[in-house]
């Protein structure tokens, strides 16, 4: 019997660090003492997925965190044999791991290869070990180095490195080097975050009572600008916000995410998009073990998509990328004709030059990128005729 | 037989200067008279809204009867009429005292004599009430009772050597002021056998029974099945209730002569309850009304819109049901440039403002932003006519004027000695001139400006309070329109003038009043995605200006593990704040503004 089958993605989710670096607020802990119940969870949820994995086209896979290097490799191939139980991923394309310079090893990289791991994402973050230390990683730039370059001898073609600039303290020039730094490793793919404070984080803190200094927004946007027209020159592609690649090495999981195809997402905290709902799984290890004990599914919220929120994604992640929304297939789709539904908004942001348009496609200039958040409240603002309804 | 029953009825209200305990002593006089259940009894029961329970004062008065069995074995019926105790609610005073025969003056022993408490006390007089004085708070630490005796004997002429000394907290002699109640409030003297003369003393809107009017009967009686007569007007109604509260409402066959209670006829067209009028019977009226009351006119004017989505009809709804029982706020509909339809109000001072503001965002859950207050100016045109401007976008080019006149009050300033230096200090800082000072006592000293009414309403009250550490005092009445330097202040933000923030002020501090309004503007208003140049103006001359500059950054740079719902509920967050904001053309300005621009200053 032929079965319909659909393309989906699988992320993985493993919140488990040797130590927690000063700016991040995602669910993970140092309990290393959790990982083997964890990990047996995680192998029970999949198994509660099993029939609609039977019948999705695995295309990527991404292990995220947390930092899935820090637990033992044994773990990871428990996870993937028990995918490919009910999956054959034989249409695997892209297959990431997130590794921590500090936790890696010859034997944890070998056998990644084996699992057909073809991807690494490694969290470099900034060639200087001062500030590196100030943030908490547990690494040194010259450990990154020699992990980048074992991973490489062992034969991963794919790798992408993590900067993380506007970091307390930070000049521009400070910035420059780390980018020329990545730029020398020559890595396939390059993510560049600016940093984000987060409440009750060590940073947020130090921040807080004046310890660490932020660099101002201006400056921030003046590195991202710099990084822009140092990867640009070194043949890396700004394809979306934060990412930037060499030709034809765009992350495939990414880019799924921004095309609003369905994913699994298995594990603590981690979300999901099937059947058009968009789930969350719960944050609390014990809620979490609980919930798998009586053989449910750890989800704790979970939403329908209707039309309305389906054109709002796509606005919101379409805008995410390089390329802008396509206008054609968006009101074709919608059965809108969304330029002029928002007209005056549209003008606007081509005045304020935040968003450009060319034929079919809506993107965002470079500022618009710095504030998208802020053009696209404007974009998916589809109720905000003040002037009309407020006559008597 | 008539006679008899009236001398058993005492009819009172309590007055007493904000905060000295009077709504206190009320809730003790109703629990003591067993009127409500413990369960029933909730602190401050006669402060109905919830505003008044919150900033702890009175605003609309109450009236509760209670049944009190004397020490000389007769049982009373004291009619208790509440009062409001704040400088801006005088009229509201007069009202209840005009329906008593006596009233009992709660005065701190603590803080002794104060500003209202001479007000008051001076407004009971006028109505001819009997008054006799309670000590309360007399358990304070720092009560000094002697002292407090000495400053009512000096100050206000009253005998208070036997003043109960009392804790309506702690429920301490609390009978002391039943008896007293009882042995000096005067009888009511009516003829129940004359015409009906009923007086409305206050009045409700009830969406089942119409208008309920409050009243005192003086003469007559009334009862079920009555025509009655509005005397103002000749409207005629047919009663179909009338009744007491006990607080709570409690039917009744009639309603004679010394009695206190509501009456109910399906008036449906507010209008004819109007606060202060007579009722007589139809078929057998009075020859002559009661006197009336002062007439109040509003003193500070301010317009009052709509806010996002809000729609004005529902903003005037809410006006006209506030209107029902609140005599002194009138409105009426204007249009703004800036702010589409809306409603300008007139209140009897800024306090009365915002307690009408704060109403219609709670009670009535409206969204609304309100202009910068104003006083009525009275402008001499070069034509030779005299217009009165209330809202500051409305005068006229100033080569067309002659001349403007200002409101000027009569302030009574009381305060510690200590504090003279900081109260002239404020005084001459608001354009005021000193008439004279008394020394009440060797602490207590009156001062009497004369002051410009638009620099009382820009927050002189909660000034006064602060730099007298909460002692000073005022009261004021307007005393006549004199010629004074105004100018028109505009604001402008990115460019265009917004008509919400004009205001007419006195050139010596316009330039200063200016700055400070760019200044806070530049801080509430929230940075948007260009920069918004504020700006005020004097005509075409620009005075002060500042920047609210561009956002640079507003971006999630990574959506962790595909959690697309968490990006969305930030967008939809931000996309629902902006709905609490005003659009003028293309920069958003909060609520918060607009209020901010009405305080005088915070240094």
């Amino acid at each position: 019997m032929m079965m319909n089958k659909e393309k989906r993605s699988i992320y993985i989710h493993i919140p488990f660090c040797q130590k927690k670096c000063f700016y991040c607020n995602f669910r993970s802990t140092t309990d290393d003492t959790l990982v083997e119940d964890y990990i047996k969870g995680l192998i029970k949820e999949i198994v509660l997925y099993k029939d609609l994995l039977k019948t999705s086209i695995i295309e990527t896979i991404y292990i995220g965190g947390g930092t899935p290097s820090f637990i033992s490799e044994t773990y990871i191939a428990e996870i993937i044999e028990t995918i490919n139980k009910y999956n054959d991923l034989s249409q695997l394309k892209e297959f990431t791991i997130e590794v921590n310079p500090g936790t890696l090893n010859e034997k944890k990289l070998r056998t990644y290869k084996k699992l057909r791991i073809n991807r690494l994402s490694m969290g470099l973050q900034s060639s200087d070990n001062k500030m590196l230390k100030t943030i908490g990683r547990i690494h040194t730039f010259e450990e990154a180095k020699a992990a980048y370059h074992l991973a490489r001898e062992i034969g991963f073609e794919n790798i992408s490195l993590d900067l993380i600039f506007g970091l307390p303290g930070q000049s521009i020039s400070d910035f420059e080097v780390s980018i020329n730094e990545v730029i020398k490793l020559a890595p396939e793919h390059i993510s560049a975050y600016s940093l984000k404070v987060e409440e009750e984080t060590p940073l947020f803190n130090l921040i807080k009572e004046k310890t660490l200094v932020l660099p101002k927004e201006e400056m921030d946007r003046e590195m991202y600008q710099q990084l822009i027209r140092l990867l640009e020159k070194n043949n890396y592609h700004l394809y979306e916000i934060s990412n930037f690649s060499k030709k034809g090495y765009e992350s495939k999981h990414n880019m799924a995410y921004w095309k609003r195809q369905e994913y699994f997402g298995f594990g603590l905290a981690a979300h999901g998009y099937l059947k058009n709902k968009r789930y969350g799984n719960t944050e609390n290890f014990d809620d979490y073990f609980q919930m798998l004990s009586k053989n449910n599914r750890p989800i704790i919220s979970e939403e329908s998509l209707n039309k309305e929120d389906a054109l709002f994604e796509e606005i919101m992640l379409g805008l995410r990328l390089k390329k802008g929304i396509n206008l054609k297939k968006l009101n074709k789709n919608y059965a809108i004709d969304f330029l002029n539904s928002k007209r005056e908004t549209i003008q606007f942001l081509l005045d304020e030059e935040l968003i450009t348009i060319n034929k079919e496609s809506l993107k965002l200039t470079i500022k618009g990128m710095d504030l998208s958040n802020q053009v696209i409240a404007q974009l998916v603002d589809y109720h905000s005729n003040i002037e009309s309804d407020k006559n008597p | 037989m008539q006679k008899d029953r009236q001398s058993k009825i005492r009819n009172f209200s309590i007055i007493a200067h904000i905060d000295h305990g009077k709504s206190t002593l009320a809730d003790r006089l109703i629990q003591m008279t067993g009127q409500l259940t413990e369960r029933e009894m909730q602190e401050q029961v006669l402060d109905t809204m919830d505003l008044e329970k919150e900033r702890g004062i009175t605003i609309k008065l109450q009236t509760t009867r209670l049944e009190y069995t004397a020490k000389d074995g007769e049982t009373y019926t004291l009619n208790l009429i509440d009062t409001p105790g704040h400088v801006d609610f005088t009229y509201e005073v007069s009202r209840s005292l005009a329906a008593c025969e006596g009233a009992v003056l709660v005065v701190d022993a603590a803080q002794g004599v104060e500003a209202q408490t001479m007000a008051n006390v001076h407004l009971a007089d006028e109505q001819g009430l009997e008054v006799f004085p309670v000590l309360n708070k007399i358990d304070l630490p720092s009560a000094r009772p002697d002292e407090v005796i000495k400053e009512i004997e000096d100050d206000l002429a009253i005998l208070a050597q036997d003043a109960p000394r009392i804790s309506a907290k702690d429920g301490i002699n609390i009978e002391d002021v039943l008896e007293r109640i009882v042995q000096r409030v005067p009888a009511p003297t009516g003829d129940e056998k004359a015409p009906l003369k009923a007086l409305v003393f206050d009045s409700m809107y009830d969406s089942y029974t119409g208008a309920i009017a409050y009243v005192r009967i003086f003469d007559g009686q009334v009862k079920k099945g009555d025509k009655i007569r509005m005397m103002s007007n000749g409207s005629e109604y047919e009663v179909a209730e009338v009744g007491v509260h006990t607080p709570k409402q409690h039917k009744m066959d009639a309603l004679r002569a010394g009695d206190v209670g509501y009456i109910t006829a399906s008036i449906k067209n507010v209008r004819d309850c109007r606060v202060g009028d007579t009722i007589t019977n139809a078929n057998r009226p009075t020859e002559k009304p009661l006197p009336g009351y002062k007439k109040v006119t509003p003193m500070v004017y301010c317009g009052i819109y709509p806010l996002g989505d809000q729609k004005v009809d529902d903003v005037r709804d809410a006006l006209e049901k506030l209107q029902l029982n609140d005599g002194a706020l009138i409105y009426e509909a204007e249009t703004s440039a800036a702010l589409g339809y809306g409603f300008r109000c007139g209140f009897l001072g800024l306090l009365h403002l915002e307690i009408i503001q704060e109403r219609l965002i709670r009670e009535f859950d409206l969204d609304i932003i309100s202009t910068s207050p104003s006083v009525i100016y009275n402008v001499n045109m070069k034509s030779g006519e005299k217009i009165k401007v209330q809202n500051p976008s409305n005068l006229p080019d100033l080569t067309l004027i002659e001349n403007m006149e200002e409101p000027i009050v009569k302030a009574d300033i009381m305060v510690l000695k200590d504090y003279v230096g900081n109260v002239m200090a404020l005084c001459e800082e608001r354009r005021g001139t000193m008439l004279h000072m008394e020394y009440l006592d060797e602490m207590k000293v009156m001062i009497h400006y004369e002051l410009p009414l638009n620099e009382v309403i820009y927050d002189f009250f909660d000034t006064l309070k602060s730099i007298t550490k909460g002692y000073g005092s005022l009261d004021y009445e307007l005393l006549e329109y004199r010629p004074a330097d105004l100018v028109k202040l505009d604001i402008l933000i990115n460019k265009e003038r917004i008509d919400a923030f004009t205001m007419i002020l006195h050139k010596s501090s316009s330039v200063y009043r200016g700055r400070r309004i760019c200044e806070k503007l530049k801080d509430t208003i929230p940075r948007q995605m260009f920069n918004i140049p504020i700006q005020a103006a004097i005509g075409s001359n620009v005075i002060a200006r500042e920047n609210v500059k561009a956002m640079r950054k507003d971006v999630t740079s990574k959506c962790y593990g595909g959690d697309i719902t968490r990006k969305k509920k930030l967008l939809e967050k931000q996309k629902k704040g902006k709905k609490r904001m005003q659009k003028f053309g293309n920069v958003e300005i909060p609520q918060k503004a607009f209020l901010e621009v009405l305080k005088y200053d915070d240094e």
